[in-house]
């Protein structure tokens, strides 16, 4: 039903911001090299190793003894450990990222280029599924699968599909009315062709805008899975498992919520910012009718 | 009754493709024998396509069978949790719309000045915090520090008002950015241009044309994510002991009681739908282009 | 088309509004209702002897000083603004007291359990005829008093006169008997396993007059009192009437409260003037199921409940400086992992249990973790319990002599094993159960600690209802002495012939029986040791640190809790 504008659902979904694509752009790829010096050189700046716990050292404040950002319950090195959640948090939100990245894509593709039955009943079927708080669906599924790294992608890669079929939907109608590809069709190119080379790249720009949007918000989802104890394994250092542990101790001891928070944030908004910079490289206008 | 259709046969295939729910029950390790009781005690030794439309008839007479803790109906127990949530998700909606409108406005109005960058990007930032960790704050700083706020349950409605921001806390930022682009965008409108030719001050233009016509924009957004609200109500429900169908999921899923699970997925998908479609039909009646346009 | 939407959506706005109505009704006063007294409630201490298998060692209070109570009530009064600050001799307002638990009752059915948490709600409702006292011993209860006859098998119990159930009915003899013709029939046997293999050798109960029962053991067991004290006696034709499910949703019991609520998340508890207790000094008991240890401090600290369960030993500080009341008591338990090798892997291999026991260092985590507040770390049996004994051997911490057993037992480079494990009901677990994790994991063998519910999924793969199992290598399961306060009771679960029997040590069944038949203290006692003796050599569970009683509340007189009992009927806020 509120998919009768094709290019409205493009534009709800994508809320943009005026900040402007360079500055955007500059940031983002700042933060990212950020993410990227944390991924692959984290633990060794922080000096000790993530599983090490020491009981007679817990809950040092930052700073204290060498730890940056001080130890946790059981003394282990939580700089260490946010460190190794650059590891495992991204790896989670990046595979579900591509689960659903996969699975919308080919959904959306067949259902924005055929006509009839099959795109009537997939744009139901669609508007259907979005109708799923996909975290609530993913509750569900990780009751049946259990939880862990491939467990967790798998879950949130099954229920943030629809986001892409959707957007990548109206693309497919819009790129499918384009003069070239018109054209295309009328030198009688097959249409499995037409769809891996024109539309593939018509809809690029849009794909890889909604890939650095779903990946943030299933980095928070992440979060809020493993902070409910329904997500990594409990002794996982993820950034969620991280901030569930701070609970007790928020009291005496803030610095436990400090990295893991500061972690997903800049995780975030990174992606955001690269998201929303090349959104409006590309051009905003593309976007609306 | 198709949407019910459909909404199980996702819910089904997603849960059975998924994983063996005997084989959850029963134990890795378990005998077949095991298995073989545990199968046939909840109908899953029978052909798939039997469990389909034996699931699929339970779902139309929206009969989930008894949760395997509690013995009760499920369907009930999860309708008996409804209001709660319902309450809270109200409560985190109208917030939405009162500070995005308010602050959308404040940011969209004039969007290049130096003040409504910081703030957009302010925005963008808060856009990464996961709503837990302000949950966290929240109840530390007024109801541990400071004792003004109770931080579990629903006693009325001074404990409503932690967990509703918490639940804002999950949107808002979207929403505040979407609000703040149509502001923007509406501002360079003709009607807007018109309107202050023929004298209008700028803010009764902002108030008396533009608010309202970026009312639906953000009516809309809060529609399309209804869902992703109430995936925040799971958190929030359970970092506040809220006692919501939220809160009853995260149990259920924790207690294997598979019943309440399908039920809770199934009355939860179908309420999206029904505020979806709500806000499909309330759209028309705010905005007054598309009523001239309808009539 | 345009007609059905505009009904989809007028539905829709009704059933919101409805929905919103609804949850406008559900609204309740607040309930936390604090003491306005401005006198500090005596602090009970107990003397700090050195002794050590002493009964004095069952309570133990981390008392508060005056001064902090004073701060904590002029902290409560602020809190609550609309209470008004009434004087003394103010007519007595009903005191309402809100506990937090972490887990709550298997059920209202009293016979699905034991020990906690069922226990802490049912000593309230229930009685039996006998009630383990702060002492550790067996007291008179329902019943006044007993006798064993010279076959040390046939007991006589004679029964308080004069005492009804809540609902009317009288408690007799025949009443006694009647509940245990259910409990010992072979079906309730089979569903009522957990309470009733506490005294799984009596063969039958018979009412002999009005007050005096008689019963009779298929074996000489001097324990039978204790073992009694948790079979809780029912009102018969109540529960014949409504069935075990009816039960469940509406108990009825004698003891000095009555259920006006019974929900998954809330128990609501009413005083009963009528109960041959007494009129209780509180006259509303609340459980509030808050599964969080953080948001059950919270809570108490923004006063929404009175009581908080087993808050993390770490904040027992802080709460004491913010004047609430700390309470701490040993409960013969020691917390532990079980091993579950009936399905063979590295763990049936008894140098490989042996090399766990020696690769956690357990004094570590007794001090960091529980802040010292449990008594031992590793060492069963617990202080208190018949069997104790200081100087028994406790594994080591010894992660070289584990490196060695597991490589002899053919594990060199270790091995993976998932643990189902309920968190945040004792305090600290979590975190114990974390950091055994993490020195397994120096050894090489790496634990995945899986949370499990207690109600939904511990219990009924406990008793293996309708097939259900164990999923992992390991369970939670630590060794608890309660009712009988004597070393042999975890063993009548943690061997071959329970219903589900995770763990089979053929070699300690002959001692186990010999333990529970033999009436004569010293030479009972000769065996105990030498299955004690038997078990640490092969061990069938990682003993972790002693167990105790943990719970914060805001200044109530009177409070205790022993052998599980939390009973609230002796407890007031003083004045």
């Amino acid at each position: 039903m509120s998919s009768s504008q094709p290019g409205g659902i493009t534009r709800r979904f994508l809320p943009h911001s005026r900040l402007g694509a360079p500055a955007l752009l500059i940031a983002g790829f700042l933060g990212l090299a950020v993410v990227i010096v944390l991924t692959v050189w984290g633990q060794s700046i922080a000096g000790f190793d993530p599983g090490k716990q020491n009981l007679t050292d817990r809950l040092l404040p930052p700073g204290a003894d060498g730890h940056l950002l001080g130890t946790d319950k059981l003394g282990k090195d939580i700089f260490a450990r946010v460190a190794a959640g650059f590891r495992w948090s991204i790896p989670v939100a990046l595979l579900a990222t591509a689960i659903s990245a996969s699975i919308g894509t080919t959904i959306g593709v067949i259902a924005g280029w055929n006509e009839g039955w099959i795109r009537s009943s997939l744009s139901r079927f669609m508007e259907v599924a979005i109708s799923f708080p996909y975290l609530v669906l993913a509750v569900a599924i990780i009751g049946v699968v259990g939880r862990g790294f491939f467990a967790l992608s798998l879950s949130l890669g099954l229920v943030a599909w629809v986001s892409f079929a959707r957007v990548i939907y109206a693309e497919t109608r819009r790129v499918k009315e384009r003069e070239y590809v018109m054209a295309a069709r009328l030198m009688g190119m097959g249409a499995l062709r037409i769809i891996l080379t024109y539309i593939g790249r018509g809809i690029r720009p849009t794909l890889v805008v909604m890939c650095a949007f779903i990946f943030a918000d299933l980095l928070v989802a992440e979060a809020g899975l493993s902070f409910l104890g329904l997500g990594a394994s409990l002794r996982d250092p993820t950034w969620g498992n991280m901030l569930s542990d701070s609970r007790i101790n928020l009291f005496e001891a803030p610095w436990m919520m400090y990295g893991p928070a500061s972690a997903v944030i800049l995780t975030v908004l990174t992606a955001n910012m690269i998201g929303d910079g090349l959104l409006q490289y590309w051009g905003r206008g593309t976007h609306q009718q | 009754m198709i949407l019910v259709v459909s909404i199980s046969t996702l819910l089904f295939f997603m849960l059975r493709v998924t994983g063996d729910p005997a084989l959850v029950l029963a134990g890795d390790l378990s005998t077949d024998e095991d298995l073989a009781r545990i199968r046939s005690f909840y109908g899953l030794d029978k052909p798939l396509i039997i469990q389909y439309i034996l699931f699929i008839w339970q779902a139309l007479r929206l009969n989930f069978g008894k949760s395997l803790v509690s013995f009760e109906d499920a369907m009930g127990l999860v309708l008996e949790k409804m209001p709660a949530t319902v309450e809270l998700a109200l409560a985190a909606i109208l917030l939405n719309l009162v500070v995005a409108l308010l602050v959308g406005a404040w940011l969209g109005y004039r969007p290049q000045r130096i003040d409504r960058r910081i703030g957009l990007f302010g925005v963008l930032v808060s856009q990464g915090i996961p709503g837990f960790v302000i949950g966290l704050i929240l109840i530390q700083v007024f109801a541990v520090h400071l004792k003004v706020l109770p931080s579990i349950g629903n006693q009325g409605l001074h404990s409503l008002i932690l967990p509703s921001i918490t639940l804002a806390s999950f949107m808002l930022p979207r929403v505040i950015r979407l609000t703040a682009a149509n502001v923007d965008e509406a501002m360079r409108e003709d009607y807007v241009r018109t309107a202050r030719a023929s004298g209008a001050t700028s803010r009764i233009v902002l108030f008396r044309h533009v608010l309202p016509n970026t009312l639906v924009g953000t009516l809309a957004l809060i529609g399309v994510q209804f869902g992703f609200l109430l995936s925040g109500s799971l958190i929030t429900e359970t970092l506040f002991a809220w006692p919501g169908v939220g809160l009853q999921l995260i149990e259920a899923v924790r207690a294997l009681d598979f019943p309440v699970v399908q039920a809770t997925v199934a009355v939860v998908a179908v309420l999206v739908f029904v505020v979806q479609a709500v806000v499909d039909a309330l759209i028309p009646l705010v905005d007054p282009r598309l009523r001239s346009r309808r009539v | 088309m345009k007609g059905s939407k505009a009904l989809i959506a007028l539905v829709a706005v009704m059933a919101l509004l409805a929905a919103a109505c609804g949850g406008d009704e559900a609204e309740a006063p607040a309930t936390t209702a604090a003491p306005a007294t401005t006198a500090a409630p005596a602090t009970t201490e107990a003397p700090a002897e050195e002794t050590t298998a002493t009964t004095e060692a069952m309570e133990e209070e981390t008392t508060a000083t005056t001064e902090a109570m004073e701060e904590e009530t002029t902290a409560t009064t602020e809190a609550m603004e609309e209470e008004t600050t009434t004087t003394t001799e103010a007519p007595a307002e009903p005191i309402t007291v809100s506990v937090g638990l972490g887990n709550m009752p298997p059920s209202g059915m009293p016979y699905l359990g034991a020990g906690s948490p069922g226990q802490y709600v049912w000593s309230n409702i229930f009685d039996g005829l006998t009630r383990i006292g702060p002492d550790g011993a067996p007291a008179p209860w329902l019943a006044e008093s007993w006798s064993v006859a010279a076959d040390n098998m046939t007991w006589t119990f004679n029964l308080r006169p004069g005492i009804t159930f809540s609902n009317g009915e009288p408690l007799n003899a025949a009443a006694v008997e009647a509940n245990f013709a259910v409990i010992l029939s072979e079906e309730g046997r089979a569903t009522y396993s957990a309470n009733a293999n506490n005294y799984s050798y009596v063969d039958s109960v018979t009412a002999v007059d009005d007050t005096t029962v008689q019963i009779v053991t298929s074996a000489a067991n001097a324990l039978l009192p204790s073992a009694i004290s948790i079979a809780y006696i029912l009102p018969p034709a109540y529960f014949a009437e409504v069935g075990p499910e009816g039960f469940a949703r509406q108990p009825v019991g004698t003891g000095p409260y009555v259920v006006s609520e019974w929900g998954d998340d809330k128990i609501v508890l009413q005083a009963w003037e009528g109960s041959w207790r007494g009129k209780p000094g509180v006259d509303t008991v609340e459980y509030v199921n808050l599964p969080d240890p953080a948001a059950r401090v919270q809570a108490l600290q923004s006063g929404q409940i009175n009581v908080a369960q087993s808050p993390s030993p770490d904040v027992a500080q802080s709460l004491t400086d913010d004047g609430f009341t700390v309470y701490s008591a040993t409960r013969g338990q020691v917390l532990a992992v079980a091993f579950i090798t009936k399905h063979g892997g590295p763990l049936a291999d008894v140098r490989v249990r042996q090399a766990l026991n020696y690769a956690v260092d357990k004094e570590a985590i007794r001090v960091a973790l529980t802040g010292g507040l449990s008594p031992s770390g590793g060492l069963y049996p617990p202080v208190g319990v018949n069997g104790h004994d200081p100087n028994r051997m406790v594994y080591p911490y010894d992660p070289d002599k584990a490196l060695q057993l597991l490589a002899e037992a053919g594990y060199a480079d270790g091995f993976d094993m998932e643990a189902e494990m309920t968190l945040g009901s004792f305090p600290a677990d979590a975190e114990i159960y974390d950091a055994m994790a993490g020195y397994l994991s120096e050894i090489g063998v790496n634990v995945t600690i899986t949370p499990i519910d207690f109600r939904g999924a511990w219990l009924p793969y406990f008793l293996g209802t309708d097939g259900a199992d164990w999923n992992g290598q390991a369970f939670n399961y630590s060794w608890g002495t309660a009712p009988l306060f004597d070393a042999i009771r975890p063993f009548n679960f943690y061997q071959c012939g329970w219903r589900n029997a995770w763990y089979c040590d053929e070699e300690a069944v002959p001692l186990i029986e010999a333990v529970n038949t033999t009436f004569d203290q010293e030479e009972r006692n000769k065996v105990l040791h030498q299955l004690l003796d038997h078990t640490a050599a092969n061990p069938p569970s990682l003993m972790l640190t002693e167990n105790f009683e943990l719970w914060a509340h805001d200044g109530l007189v009177g409070f205790g809790v022993f052998a599980f009992n939390a009973p609230f009927d002796g407890v007031s806020y003083g004045g």
